[in-house]
């Protein structure tokens, strides 16, 4: 986890599943990765008071993970009154569910939940997911991204370097926000032209070339890049430093 | 035993009474019965019966057709032969106008002459001693006198030279003799005209029948195939498992209720079966999490000792398996009872490819296996019609299969291109394989070259691999522009043997429903790729070669798909 990042592990998160055993199970998880403020209800009901209790105090909750399929009420009508909540009206919301059909993705997705986890999963990629939607949404808390050799600062479009601060384009911040928001994981070529260009085809050359300018600009050594990796024929992927 | 009162559509007995036991009242006196008899029997005797009814009533309306038309023939030939009695009468008349002039001319009236004339008729006036004393518009050939002989043989035969005649007493001894052109000649005695008169009875009542039969046998047809063509139709349906809805109404309502309640019980077992493996399926992914998620955790404690870190690495990797079967499971039930088993829509097969493989590297951990994937240029933008979750697990089940016949790790290289795969290019591509073997594959570039609809094709040594081997395809393989989608390893490879029977395993898959093949005993992987391929119109081909002492095994699996799909995908949609 980079320095930078820290700031994400103090969010607080609420879990909802009703299973006592699996809920345990990723509290262990999320507790192990060094999250600190953790939330775990079995019952829906407890879990919208308690999301009612916090808004009244002013408290923020920064992520809310559910399981879809529970007894009291489902997980996409939980995540609806949660959103109803005056200061919870953008919560980010990850779906934790067994049920992976389609139509369930579609349905989740749909609702404005920002992941879909399908069971059964690996803690790693709990980890990952989780902390790409938390980079997504809370970028703003802090726009700096620690790459070891420089740093960027996403607001300003600025990378410092220890021989000087260069400017970023439009596109290359937007290319490197994209892998910063996935760093650690690859990002296709296709999902990368399409977050850019709102366009999945046509657009590699272009997106190559703009990749080559990015890395003369945060790379030591842009033939041999360290942060910013080809992964041949599918993508590219910012290293997780740290 | 009493006739059972039953209402109309149901069985005449109870189920529980013994078919043995089953007599219906034996004598039927009554048409009044008839109606009843018919409701008490199934709808197919009733049908028959019908049927049978009408053909009765079918010849009924021939004979009396036949008893009409003999009436009217009849008739028709009285008239014809009233004609033909006229010739005696028209001889008496002229027998009567018939005077000797004071010159010794015999003369006629003219009005009469002319009759003779129009008619084609002659006339001879024969006196006692045989000579021709008179005649009218006759022959030459006629004998200009009759020995007693001859004339006595002409009123026997009616006919003189063969032309018919009559003959009348003129009186004195002296003769008339008419002749009359033989297709009018009737004889008195009708022998000839009657012969001719059941001629063309018969012809007219052998026409009508068959008219009329024709007719019946044309419409009882056309109703037939209105009542049980649909029928048919459905039980054909039904045997391959496709569900029926069949509109009631007419002769067969009963079996058409039949039908479609056989298919409803069919399509509610494979709902119930279905709803069951996705409860399953569900309830197992809970604990299942729990299962990979505390394996997980106990191989990245430090305190773990170095065998329990390795049970827990196989407990992982076991359970990461039996996820995999879940899902395989899941859409295998998805494709086999599900009634629209596509949610079709235009998938970019480059980003469809490229997102499968990078879920796979995010997951993984970096280690033994090395996954490449290759974009060819000439996909391009292609757009697919098919269902992407289905095409995604049939992506992910190759590689899977790769890992999983590779436990020391591998390459495993993702290669994706769009071809010609008609049968010109299968040619080719056999020429390719033959090729390759002696010129190291350099034709085979060539060759593809020409089938990629003019662009240019990746000229990779995979390339070759890729498209030389994946074209052993079936004879009903998909036609046209295709996507293919390899997965090849360079691990452990595949014997000659094993190849065979792998091949006869998928084959066999897809010709039955997926539940009569053992999964048991193959599992689930390949034989669902292939069933995948096929729901989309096209197939899986399987190829490779064992490892050598100095040489890599190779597997690879190609699924090909036709670009053009809609043809295909929809005989698919309506289930084969």
């Amino acid at each position: 986890m980079s320095r930078n990042e820290r700031h994400l592990l103090t969010k607080s998160i609420v879990l909802v599943d009703d299973e006592p055993e699996l809920l345990h199970m990723v509290s262990e998880i999320l507790t192990r990765e060094g999250f600190e403020s953790l939330h775990a209800f079995t019952s829906p009901t407890e879990a919208l008071a308690f999301c009612r209790t916090s808004a009244v105090n002013n408290e923020s909750i920064g992520l809310v993970i559910l399981d879809v399929m529970m007894p009291e009420m489902d997980g996409n009508a939980l995540l609806s009154y949660i959103r109803c909540i005056a200061t919870l009206e953008h919560v980010p919301a990850i779906f934790l569910t067994a049920k992976d059909a389609p139509q369930d993705r579609i349905a989740g997705l749909g609702l404005g939940a920002d992941d879909y986890i399908a069971k059964p999963f690996l803690p790693q990629e709990l980890v990952l997911r989780i902390m790409a939607v938390l980079r997504r949404c809370y970028a703003e808390d802090d726009p700096t991204l620690d790459l070891g050799y420089c740093s960027v600062n996403f607001d300003t479009a600025e990378v410092t370097r220890p021989d000087g601060v260069v400017m970023l384009t439009a596109k290359e911040h937007d290319i490197l926000r994209v892998l910063a928001q996935n760093r650690g994981r690859i990002v296709t070529i296709d999902a990368l032209c399409q977050a850019c260009w709102e366009d999945s085809f046509g657009y590699e050359n272009t997106l190559m070339a703009h990749i080559h300018r990015l890395r003369e600009k945060i790379e030591q050594d842009p033939a041999h890049p360290q942060a910013l990796v080809t992964v041949k024929g599918l993508g590219y992927k910012l290293i997780a430093q740290g | 035993m009493k006739p059972v009162q039953t209402p109309p559509g149901y069985p005449p007995t109870p189920p529980c009474v013994p078919s043995s036991a089953r007599k219906r009242p034996k004598s039927r006196h009554s048409l009044r019965f008839f109606g009843r008899y018919l409701q008490q029997q199934g709808a197919f005797a009733r049908y028959v019966s019908k049927r049978l009814l009408t053909f009765l009533a079918v010849a009924i309306i021939v004979v009396a057709v036949n008893i009409i038309v003999y009436v009217d023939v009849m008739l028709y030939m009285d008239g014809r032969t009233g004609a033909q009695e006229a010739f005696p009468t028209f001889l008496k008349q002229v027998d009567g106008e018939l005077a000797q002039q004071q010159n010794g001319q015999w003369t006629i009236d003219d009005q009469t002459l002319a009759t003779v004339y129009d008619r084609g008729l002659w006339l001879q006036l024969v006196n006692a001693q045989g000579q021709v004393i008179w005649s009218e518009n006759a022959p030459d050939e006629l004998p200009q006198s009759y020995t007693t002989t001859q004339m006595a043989l002409a009123a026997h035969a009616h006919k003189v030279n063969d032309c018919p005649v009559y003959i009348w007493d003129h009186g004195d001894g002296s003769l008339l003799i008419m002749g009359v052109p033989s297709e009018a000649y009737w004889t008195s005695n009708g022998y000839i005209g009657g012969d001719a008169t059941f001629g063309i009875f018969f012809n007219i009542v052998f026409i009508v029948d068959v008219l009329i039969f024709v007719l019946y046998t044309w419409i009882s047809w056309r109703s037939m195939r209105r009542t049980v063509g649909p029928i048919t139709d459905a039980l054909d349906d039904l045997s391959k498992g496709r569900p029926v809805s069949l509109a009631y109404g007419g002769d067969l309502s009963q079996i058409v209720q039949s039908v479609n309640e056989a298919s409803d019980i069919i399509r509610r077992k494979d709902q119930a079966r279905e709803s069951w493996i996705k409860g399953v399926s569900h309830d197992i992914r809970t604990p299942l999490s729990m299962i990979t998620g505390y394996a997980d955790s106990i191989t990245h404690d430090a305190t773990t000792s170095d065998q329990s870190r390795a049970y827990a690495l196989t407990i992982r990797a076991q359970s990461l398996r039996i996820k995999d079967l879940v899902y395989d499971l899941n859409a295998a039930s998805q494709l086999e009872y599900d009634n629209q088993p596509l949610h079709c829509e235009p998938i970019a097969v480059t980003s469809l490819v490229r997102s499968t493989v990078v879920e796979y590297l995010n997951a993984m951990p970096e280690g033994k296996y090395c996954i490449e994937c290759q974009c060819s240029n000439t996909v391009g933008d292609t757009r697919l019609d098919g269902d992407v979750h289905l095409l995604q697990r049939a992506l992910h089940n190759l590689i899977q299969n790769a890992i999983n016949h590779n436990p020391d790790g591998c390459t495993i290289n993702v290669h994706l291109n769009v071809a010609m795969c008609n049968d010109e290019s299968r040619e080719n591509s056999e020429v390719c394989a033959d090729n390759k073997a002696h010129t190291g594959g350099e034709t085979c570039t060539n060759n593809e070259m020409h089938s990629v609809d003019g662009a240019t094709a990746d000229v990779t040594a995979y390339d070759d691999v890729a498209t030389a081997h994946n074209d052993n395809a079936a004879p009903d393989g998909p036609k046209g522009r295709c996507v293919r989608i390899s997965v090849t390893d360079d691990g452990i490879g595949i014997a000659a043997d094993d190849l065979t029977t792998l091949r006869a395993k998928l084959a066999s898959a897809d010709s039955d429903r997926l539940a009569h093949t053992s999964v048991a005993e193959h599992g689930l992987g390949l034989v669902l790729v292939s069933r995948i391929a096929h729901a989309h119109g096209g197939l899986l081909n399987v190829d490779g070669s064992a490892r050598g002492k100095a040489v890599h095994g190779r597997f690879a699996a190609t699924i090909i798909l036709p670009i053009d799909t809609s043809d295909s995908l929809h005989n698919v949609s309506s289930r084969k």
